[in-house]
């Protein structure tokens, strides 16, 4: 991201001269993610979860539910919340405390693509109008990281809410049933290293960017989100390229899951 | 001379026959593995020590660093480790070093500040661990190998073996290390 | 029956913690753990890490250090200090979590920490600070001690010089009969907990808590059965460590570079 450490700067160098090869320094392509496992279901304790690793980068997403009151405006609709939390576990520069502005994008972010995407049938989460919606909590913590952390923490949320089972029965609503689920948005992110546009950056290309794109698409290959970061910026061709780069990824990705 | 794989708080030879080296301990009549890693014990000069596997990261004589240059003073710069070359890790506790102004070329230097200027980050060796770290630059190898114009503040790029700054359109001196601007970090 | 009708009721009535022929719920023995499972070396990022399942538990730990200490107020100028964070995440328990430390985790934390502390050579390191974190990802009693015996793991995979590996379990009174390893259930209708850390070679007892009701015989019971616990969990814990080399191969890459620095 933006932080500059003096080592980040060192590093420029030698990767903007492989990308101007068309090389990245653990051999990717510039439009190429890195190997991504996914396991589902993982944590018997969540209502719905996945481990997911990108690369070197790994997060746990667990989905937790119960039941509250709906808001004012939407009273036949279920409450979706979804956190990012970047433990010190993870990243000798992540601290414990309260959420860092990072952590709070990320967790944005990652909201936007679900909810915009409109992904979860919030209507079907309605238990009686104005009144009992279910609550649906999506936490996601980084456990290793080693960049992209908005693809991971997207995809695997994602992966989790596939795999989540309402626990109706335990609160007294009826028998248990899977969530509702209308269509699956992938986020891919590209980032800008000198005129470079490289897709799913590992930590040190993160740090040596001067511009972020995320992205989220859906089947059709139509837009659900999008998100700018970093204090660069991107010519219209350079949107459209990772627009383009990121609808590709996203659909190869939409396979394995 | 005898090697195997222990795990901290193995029991590796009795204190009769062994003094505790490197990565044991004695306790209780026993020489006691305190790392996980190789053992060795070296029967002529009666050690039993162990390297360990994955070792916490100190300077050592002779480690290539990279370092940042915080301060620059008449006689030497101090500065700061940012990197051991070849470790997989952060750097254990103190990272402050100094570059004396004996030890920066080969060459004479009049001043530190002609050779290196704070904000630099140097490729350096490290000539002594304790008390103090020390570092040298003497060697085509070693020297800055990122330096910011002391006007602008942007990137120096290497220009007829010397330093330039683009935007003022000027040079800057330095002792650069012979990859100045193509390093690769490992 | 499911896990959250256990937690919503109380024990429910017909059903026993142990059985005629003196089975626990889940089939074991009076003096038997729960499966247990410890992977050394499972994050990059780290300068140490372990993994650890024992029963439903699942429990990460990961080690930094020894670094700088921040903050600087706590810096030692004669040894290393050891900050330890256990922190339960969000969904690892039925009813959801806040995130963030609460007093429970703090406490535990520092106990913890402290037996870490006793074990490791701190005089080595003025200055600076081995931090600790232990993420439990799925919780079902007995968090603390497999979270002390992960990140004990994790320790020695950080190359952290060390007197020893610190295997922890608990032991404890159930339908009045004084078990091993209490597993979620018992440890809700069960009469006491006793969660210990003890190294075997030495005697040395690192961690000790207890709640509940005991008779000093029922306690020295407890206590047999815990230390013959974590007898079986130092096994595995040195196993796991084992297997990291098995799978580092560092034998012969480093035997290749010291061979290489002679000719030199």
């Amino acid at each position: 991201m933006s932080q500059r450490s003096p080592l980040s700067e060192v590093k420029k160098g030698h990767i903007s001269t492989l990308l101007s090869k068309g090389k990245r320094s653990d051999g990717r392509n510039l439009d190429e993610m890195r190997p991504v496992s996914i396991i589902e279901g993982a944590i018997e304790t969540a209502e719905g979860s996945a481990r997911m690793k990108l690369g070197n980068t790994e997060v746990a997403v667990g989905i937790k539910m119960g039941v509250g009151e709906p808001f004012g405006d939407t009273p036949n609709k279920g409450v979706l919340t979804t956190n990012v939390e970047l433990i010190p576990m993870a990243f000798e520069e992540f601290e414990s405390g309260p959420p860092s502005p990072m952590a709070i994008e990320l967790s944005r972010v990652v909201d936007r693509g679900i909810r915009e995407s409109q992904m979860i049938d919030l209507e079907g989460l309605c238990i009686e109008p104005k009144k009992e919606v279910w609550v649906l909590y999506v936490d996601i913590y980084a456990l290793d990281y080693d960049g992209n952390l908005f693809d991971a923490s997207s995809i695997a949320a994602v992966a989790a809410l596939k795999n989540t089972v309402v626990p109706a029965k335990r609160f007294g609503k009826g028998e248990d049933f899977q969530l509702p689920l209308r269509s699956m948005p992938i986020s891919c992110t590209t980032v800008k290293i000198g005129d470079y546009l490289v897709l799913d950056p590992t930590l040190e290309e993160d740090e040596v960017s001067s511009a972020r794109l995320t992205v989220a698409t859906d089947e059709n290959g139509d837009l659900r989100a999008m998100q700018k970061g970093g204090n660069g910026f991107f010519t219209y061709e350079e949107v459209k390229k990772a627009i383009q780069m990121s609808t590709e990824a996203g659909k190869a990705i939409r396979e394995k899951l | 001379m005898e090697e195997k794989f222990v795990i901290p708080g193995e029991i590796v030879a009795t204190a009769e026959e062994f003094v505790p080296g490197k990565g044991t301990y004695e306790s209780d009549g026993k020489i006691v593995a305190s790392e996980a890693g190789k053992l060795t014990l070296d029967v002529k000069s009666h050690t039993a020590s162990v390297k360990p596997r994955n070792p916490v990261t100190e300077p050592k004589k002779k480690d290539k660093v990279l370092a940042s240059i915080t301060d620059v003073r008449s006689s030497m710069a101090i500065c700061d480790i940012l990197f051991i070359e070849g470790a997989a890790r952060q750097i254990t506790g103190d990272a402050e070093a100094t570059l004396h102004v004996s030890s920066i070329s080969s060459q004479y230097v009049e001043t530190v500040g002609s050779a290196v200027r704070v904000g630099d980050v140097i490729r350096a060796e490290v000539t002594q661990s304790q008390p103090s770290t020390q570092l040298t630059t003497v060697s085509a190898h070693l020297g800055v190998v990122l330096a910011h114009c002391s006007r602008c503040k942007s990137v120096l790029q290497l220009k007829d073996k010397s330093l330039f700054c683009s935007e003022c359109e000027r040079y800057e001196k330095r002792k650069i290390a012979d990859d100045y601007g193509a390093v690769s970090v490992s | 029956m499911s896990y959250g009708d256990l937690m919503s009721m109380d024990l429910p009535e017909g059903l026993k913690l142990i059985d005629e022929e003196g089975k626990r719920l889940d089939g074991r023995r009076a003096d038997e753990l729960r499966p247990i499972k410890i992977e050394a070396g499972v994050l990059r990022r780290a300068d140490g890490s372990a993994y650890v399942e024992m029963g439903k538990n699942k429990i990460l730990a990961a080690v930094y250090g020894p670094r700088e200490c921040h903050p600087r107020h706590l810096q030692d100028p004669t040894r290393a200090i050891v900050q330890c964070h256990y922190n339960m995440l969000s969904f690892s328990v039925d009813d959801r979590k806040r995130p963030g430390p609460d007093r429970r985790s703090v406490e535990i934390s520092k106990i913890v920490g402290e037996a870490l502390e006793y074990s490791i050579f701190l005089e080595q390191f003025p200055r600076t600070s081995i931090d600790v974190y232990i993420a439990v990802l799925q919780a079902n009693a007995g968090t603390r001690c497999a979270g002390l015996t992960a990140a004990s793991v994790a320790v020695a995979d950080a190359g952290i010089p060390m007197r020893d590996l610190i295997p922890a379990c608990a032991a404890g009174k159930v339908a009045d009969t004084v078990v091993l390893d209490l597993n979620k259930e018992e440890d809700n209708f069960g009469d006491a907990d006793v969660p210990l850390a003890y190294i075997p070679r030495t005697g040395e007892i690192l961690l000790l808590q207890m709640d509940g009701h005991l008779t000093q015989a029922e306690f020295d019971r407890a206590i047999e059965l815990a230390k013959g616990g974590c007898t079986t969990i130092y096994g595995l814990q040195q196993d796991a460590l084992r297997r990291r080399y098995a799978f580092a191969g560092g034998d012969a890459q480093e035997s290749e570079q010291e061979a290489g620095g002679n000719e030199a």
